[in-house]
C-alpha cells in the first residue's frame, strides 16, 4: 500500500491539492453568497424573501451529483447559445462547472446557518444598538455580523468538512481531485488498496481542518 | 429665566394592542433633576422610560425631550437618542467587544470621532467609573457590577443630557450593587439629569429629588423621597412600601 502511495505521489499530491483548494474556495465563495441570502431570510419580507427561500430550497433540495450533471452536461446542450454569450469557456470546463455546483449547494446550506444564527441574536442586542444610535450599517457590520459569525462557526466548520467529502463527486464529472486520481490509479493497478490511500488522504485533510477550526474558535474567547 | 425642562410628558398614552400600559402620563423633569421611579412589577416603569429614547412608541399625547418633540421621523429619533443614555438591567454590553471598544463603538461610527480621540474620551469615562484598569477585558471576564459600570461609562461617552437607568442593580449581588450605586451617586453630584427605575430606597433617599410611584400604568404619586418613604399620601403607595420593607 505504501508503494501505491510512493509510486504515484505526484498524482496523489495533485488530487489532494485539488480537493483541498476546491472545497476551501467553494466554501469561502459560498459564504459570501450565503451572507446576503441568510440576512434576507432572517429579516426581510416580501418578494426578496421569497427569492431567497426559492434559492435555498432549490439548491438544498437537489442532490449535489444531480446539480453537477445539470451544470456540466445540462448546460452543454446549449453550447452554441453559451458560445454566443461568451460563456462557453466556463461551461465546457469540468473544474468551473464543478465549482459552480459546489458553490450553489454550499451557499444554500450556509445561508440557512447564517439565518439561524442571526435569528438567535437577542432583542436586547438590537435595543442596545438603537439606544446607542448606531446606524443600520454599523449595527450590522460591527455587532450583528460578528456575533452571528461566532455563533455560526461550529456549524459552518461542519459544513466545510462535509464539503471536503462531497467534492469526491467531482470525479464523476471528470475532475482529477483525490477521488478522480484514485480512480485512474486503480484502473492502472487494479489494486483496491488505492482506495485505502484515498481514504487516509481524506481523513488527514479533515483532521487538519478540524484542528484549524478549533484554533479559530478559540480566538473567540469572549464567547465564554 | 427658567430653563426649559429636560423631559416632559403630556397626557401620554400607550397601548400594547388593547392593553393600556401607560395612562395619561404627565411628568416634567427639570434639567439636573434626579427622579426615581418605583412601583410594582408590571406597572409600566420600564415602558415609561423606554418611551424617552423610543425603544417604545406611544400612541397619544406629547413627549418632549430636550426641547425636541418625539415623533416618527427617523431624524428626530436620532437627534433625541443622541442626547439620551440608557443603562439596562442586564448591562447589555456587546460580548464580542472589549470594555474600551464597547465605549468607542458609537463614538467612532455614529459620531464619526477619530479613533484616537474616541479612545481618549472612553478612557476618561472608564476612569470615572473606576474601570480604566479593565479597558482591554471582554464582558465575560468581568463581574456583573463591573459590567454595569462599563455600561454606564459607555452611555456617558456620548455626553448625554439625560441618563436613564432601568433597574441597574437588580441583577447584582449586594457588593456589586453598592459599587454601581456609588458611581450613580457620583453622577448625580456632577449634575446629570437622571431617571432611575429602582427599588433601592437608600439610593432614592440619598440622591433623588423626587420619587415617582407608578401602579397599573398610572402615576399615582410624586413626592420628595422623605415624604414618600415616611408618609405616602396614597394607600397604594403605602401598601407597596410595606411590601418592599417586608421583603
Ligand atoms: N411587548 C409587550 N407586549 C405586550 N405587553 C407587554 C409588552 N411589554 C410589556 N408588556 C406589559 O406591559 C406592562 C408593563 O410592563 P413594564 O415592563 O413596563 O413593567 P415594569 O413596571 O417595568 O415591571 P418590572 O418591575 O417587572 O420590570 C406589563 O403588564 C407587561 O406584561
Ligand atoms: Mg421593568
Amino acid at each position: 500500500m505504501f508503494d501505491l502511495y510512493l509510486d504515484y505521489i505526484d498524482r496523489w499530491s495533485h488530487g489532494l491539492w485539488l480537493t483541498a483548494s476546491m472545497s476551501t474556495l467553494s466554501v469561502l465563495i459560498g459564504f459570501l453568497v450565503a451572507l446576503p441570502i441568510g440576512f434576507v431570510r432572517s429579516r426581510a419580507k416580501g418578494p426578496l424573501a421569497w427569492l431567497a427561500i426559492a434559492y435555498v430550497n432549490l439548491f438544498r433540495g437537489m442532490p449535489l451529483l444531480v446539480l453537477m450533471f445539470l451544470v456540466y452536461y445540462g448546460f452543454g446542450q446549449f453550447s452554441s447559445e453559451l458560445r454566443a454569450m461568451g460563456l462557453w469557456w466556463f461551461f465546457r470546463d469540468a473544474y468551473f462547472c464543478g465549482m459552480l455546483a459546489l458553490i450553489l449547494n454550499t451557499s444554500a446550506y450556509q445561508a440557512e446557518i447564517i439565518r439561524g444564527s442571526l435569528n438567535t441574536i437577542s432583542t436586547s442586542v438590537i435595543e442596545t444598538n438603537a439606544a446607542l444610535n448606531l446606524t443600520r450599517w454599523t449595527a450590522f457590520r460591527r455587532v450583528l455580523l460578528p456575533i452571528a459569525f461566532a455563533k455560526a462557526l461550529p456549524p459552518l466548520g461542519n459544513e466545510y468538512i462535509l464539503m471536503v467529502k462531497a467534492t469526491s463527486l467531482l470525479a464523476i464529472i471528470t475532475v482529477f481531485d483525490l477521488m478522480g486520481e484514485a480512480r485512474t490509479i486503480f484502473s492502472e493497478t487494479l489494486d483496491l488498496g488505492v482506495y485505502y490511500v484515498a481514504a487516509i488522504h481524506y481523513l488527514v485533510l479533515v483532521l487538519a481542518i478540524e484542528w484549524t477550526l478549533r484554533r479559530v474558535e478559540a480566538r473567540f474567547k469572549w464567547m465564554a | 429665566m427658567v430653563s426649559p425642562p429636560a423631559i416632559s410628558f403630556e397626557k401620554l398614552n400607550k397601548y400594547y394592542g388593547k392593553f393600556h400600559v401607560l395612562k395619561d402620563i404627565d411628568l416634567e423633569v427639570a434639567k439636573g433633576e434626579r427622579i426615581v421611579i418605583c412601583g410594582p412589577s408590571g406597572s409600566g416603569k420600564s415602558t415609561l422610560i423606554r418611551c424617552i429614547n423610543r425603544l417604545e412608541t406611544h400612541q397619544s399625547g406629547r413627549l418632549i425631550v430636550d426641547q425636541c418633540e418625539m415623533n416618527n421621523t427617523p431624524s428626530t429619533v436620532r437627534r433625541i437618542r443622541d442626547r439620551v443614555g440608557m443603562c439596562f438591567q442586564h448591562f447589555n454590553l456587546y460580548p464580542h467587544l472589549t470594555a474600551l471598544e464597547n465605549c468607542t463603538l458609537s463614538l467612532i461610527y455614529t459620531r464619526k470621532m477619530p479613533p484616537k480621540e474616541a479612545k481618549q474620551r472612553a478612557m476618561e469615562y472608564l476612569a470615572r467609573v473606576r474601570m480604566d484598569g479593565f479597558a482591554q477585558k471582554y464582558p465575560s471576564q468581568l463581574s456583573g457590577g463591573q459590567q454595569q459600570r462599563v455600561a454606564i461609562a459607555r452611555s456617558l461617552c456620548i455626553q448625554p443630557e439625560v441618563m436613564l437607568f432601568d433597574e441597574p442593580t437588580s441583577a447584582l449581588d449586594p457588593e456589586s450593587i453598592s459599587e454601581v450605586l456609588d458611581v450613580m451617586a457620583d453622577l448625580a453630584i456632577g449634575g446629570m439629569t437622571m431617571i432611575c427605575v429602582t427599588h433601592e430606597m437608600g439610593f432614592a433617599r440619598k440622591v433623588a429629588d423626587r420619587v415617582v410611584f407608578m401602579d397599573a400604568g398610572e402615576i399615582v404619586e410624586i413626592a420628595d423621597p422623605e415624604t414618600f418613604f415616611t408618609s405616602p399620601s396614597h394607600e397604594r403607595s403605602a401598601r407597596f412600601l410595606q411590601q418592599i420593607i417586608n421583603h
